[in-house]
């Protein structure tokens, strides 16, 4: 295994003819490391899906390549097929054959992945246990609820044990319990089994906790790369305070906060509990956070708290895609 | 079962397969059952077999024999369509089976599955051509069992007849495996196949002489001509002369049809995986692996 387990050189996939042009993924180069969980963001139709389309060699790219295991995408898909394990999470169970049941689901697998009958049968009982499947494991897929559904296909991802993961929206249709279980899974086959895991989620939070590193992707563009503190350090105005306040009449607090010249906007402002939260960018945060206690104090507002707050991926991933779409524009 | 102990099982070094013919089985089984679980559909193609036979013994009453016995087929118009039909019915099911299949797959997304998997192409196809096969087969001896045991259709079934006519089938359904390939492969491009399915189903029944014996063609040089191109022609031949006449694959008329699938085998079996592997190439590139 190279350094390297997922690396795409300028893949690029462009759609249409006859004068309509649609750039899916816009000349993206990215590196994965191997053993490396790393999560790729972005809003719908930005291209993520295409681009793990043309990863698992399903979509052929119109310039450029990519790297799977060191194995080319277009010279070598058979062996870049053998190499992945593909998760389309967001069907919701449909690329199963409802028809059959999760056992035979994963046998059938079985058969088309190359896994020996015995390590096979071995492995589906204890996949079937893992996602206690096993009650209703001979029952057919087409009477499973949605999350029931997901739990198969996740286990017929592990069943070939790739060294690499794409994971489109593992833990989507899945209950609280199973969704935390299943990433613990996902953070044990990176830190243990050393797997190399691109994961994309709708759930930003899922990304934050699980990633090391973070790729956001808009209108085919790579927007941003980096660590989480790396992602913070991108955007300037990420300098964020957090303002908590008693009493009801604090909505109004949200428009005080906007004349103090060093607040650029507010990120959040509701209710909680008896009080009220207000989050805000600001471009200085060793004079925002006086100056906008002493704008709060003469309006007459009742604080509780002021502090400096690291922005989650959720807040920097809408700034990012923002100033994005800005710039096109 | 905890994490760590899911884990041990995939600490384990495994060496792959990679048998073609475990995948082409792995295909055939999968969709076998999944074909079982469809049980209203056996029981109406099962009716609808036994109508359409009783539909021949009828009309066998309008037709005269004289021209059946001028191409050594008897003297039973009912035998002589009942082979005609059960087998075009037959080999229609395993041409259509393969692309049907393919749309279904389209349609509810595992086909994407396997195409992101390490299997070959060609296991795919044989494996759900297999499966056609062998569905198709209960019917066609479905209808035969009809037509003899219910209509008394005058059919030989001595053991070098019967050794002859599965030599036969198995080199008409091999004569035309790339047939239902290359529909397979429109099917994957175009979305839609079952218009060429259906046509061809009319064209190898016409040609072929499936329902009326083929001197009728000889006044039109065009006709007669198209349906000494069509390899349903000698497979129909032989398989009328083994089940009607007895006629065993040690005969001249017998070997030269076998030797004419042969051909028609190896000529359109290639050309029919060529025509897949471009449609297939094409859809990668626009990206319509999911499309229906």
């Amino acid at each position: 295994m190279k350094d390297w387990s997922i690396e795409t050189i300028g893949i690029t996939k462009e759609y249409g003819g006859n004068g309509k042009r649609l750039v899916a993924v816009d000349h993206v180069d990215l590196l994965v490391r191997s053993g490396e969980l790393f999560g790729l963001l972005g809003p719908n139709g930005a291209g993520k899906t295409t681009l793990i389309k043309m990863l698992c060699t399903l979509i052929l790219p119109s310039e450029g390549t990519a790297k799977i295991g060191g194995y080319d995408i277009i010279k070598e898909p058979s062996k870049v097929r053998e190499t992945i394990g593909w998760l389309h999470g967001e069907t919701g169970g449909r690329a199963l054959y409802w028809r059959l049941s999760a056992r035979d689901n994963l046998r059938f697998y079985a058969y088309i992945q190359n896994v020996p009958a015995e390590v096979a049968r071995r492995r589906i009982k204890t996949l079937l246990e893992f996602f206690e499947l096993e009650e209703d494991a001979d029952k057919l897929v087409k009477d499973y609820s949605t999350g029931m559904k997901v739990r198969v296909m996740l286990a017929r991802t592990l069943l070939p044990n790739p060294p690499i993961l794409l994971l489109d929206e593992p833990t989507v249709g899945l209950d609280a319990q199973t969704a935390i279980e299943t990433r613990k899974l996902i953070r044990s086959l990176s830190e243990e089994l050393r797997k190399t895991i691109l994961l994309t989620s709708h759930n930003l939070n899922e990304v934050e906790k699980l990633c090391e590193r973070v790729a956001i992707i808009n209108s085919g563009k790579i927007v941003a790369l980096g660590t989480m503190d790396q992602l913070v350090h991108l955007i300037r105005e990420a300098q964020c305070i957090e303002v908590r306040l008693d009493g009801t009449g604090s909505e109004d607090a949200a428009r005080t906060l906007q004349q103090v010249d060093v607040v650029r906007g507010i990120l959040l402002s509701e209710r909680v509990g008896d009080g009220w939260v207000i989050r805000a960018e600001v471009s200085d945060i060793d004079s925002a956070l006086p100056r906008i206690a002493a704008a709060l104090a003469s309006s007459n507002f009742r604080v509780r708290a002021i502090s400096e707050i690291r922005p989650s991926l959720e807040e920097i991933f809408v700034k990012i895609t923002e100033d994005a779409a800005n710039e096109y524009k | 079962m905890n994490t760590n102990e899911l884990l041990a099982y995939f600490r384990e070094e495994v060496q792959p397969t990679r048998s073609e013919t475990r995948q082409t089985w792995g295909i055939f089984w999968g969709q076998f059952k999944i074909f079982l679980t469809y049980r209203t559909w056996v029981i109406t193609e099962t009716f609808n077999t036994i109508v359409s036979i009783a539909m021949y013994y009828f009309l066998s009453f309008q037709v005269q024999p004289t021209q059946l016995e001028e191409r050594g087929y008897g003297t039973s118009y009912l035998a002589f369509a009942l082979i005609g039909v059960a087998f075009a019915n037959y080999l229609w099911f395993c041409i259509n089976r393969i692309s049907h299949s393919m749309q279904d797959e389209i349609r509810e997304g595992t086909f994407e599955t396997i195409a992101a998997s390490p299997i070959r192409m060609r296991s795919y196809l044989f494996g759900q051509a297999g499966r056609g096969f062998l569905i198709g087969l209960y019917y066609m001896l479905g209808a035969l069992a009809v037509g003899v045991l219910g209509f008394k259709a005058p059919l030989h079934f001595e053991p070098a007849a019967l050794v002859t006519s599965s030599l036969v089938l198995v080199f008409m359904v091999l004569s035309h495996l790339g047939l239902g390939i290359v529909v397979a492969g429109v099917v994957l491009v175009y979305k839609q196949g079952d218009p060429l399915t259906f046509m061809l189903s009319l064209f190898m029944e016409f040609f072929a002489g499936a329902l009326f014996p083929l001197q009728l063609l000889d006044r039109y040089p065009a006709l007669a001509f198209a349906s000494q191109v069509m390899p349903y022609t000698y497979a129909l031949d032989a398989l009328r002369k083994s089940l009607i006449q007895g006629a065993t694959a040690l005969s001249a008329e017998i070997l030269f049809d076998l030797g004419v699938l042969v051909v028609y085998a190896a000529i359109l079996l290639p050309l029919g995986l060529w025509s897949f592997r471009i449609g297939y190439d094409r859809i990668r590139r626009e990206g319509t692996t999911s499309v229906y």
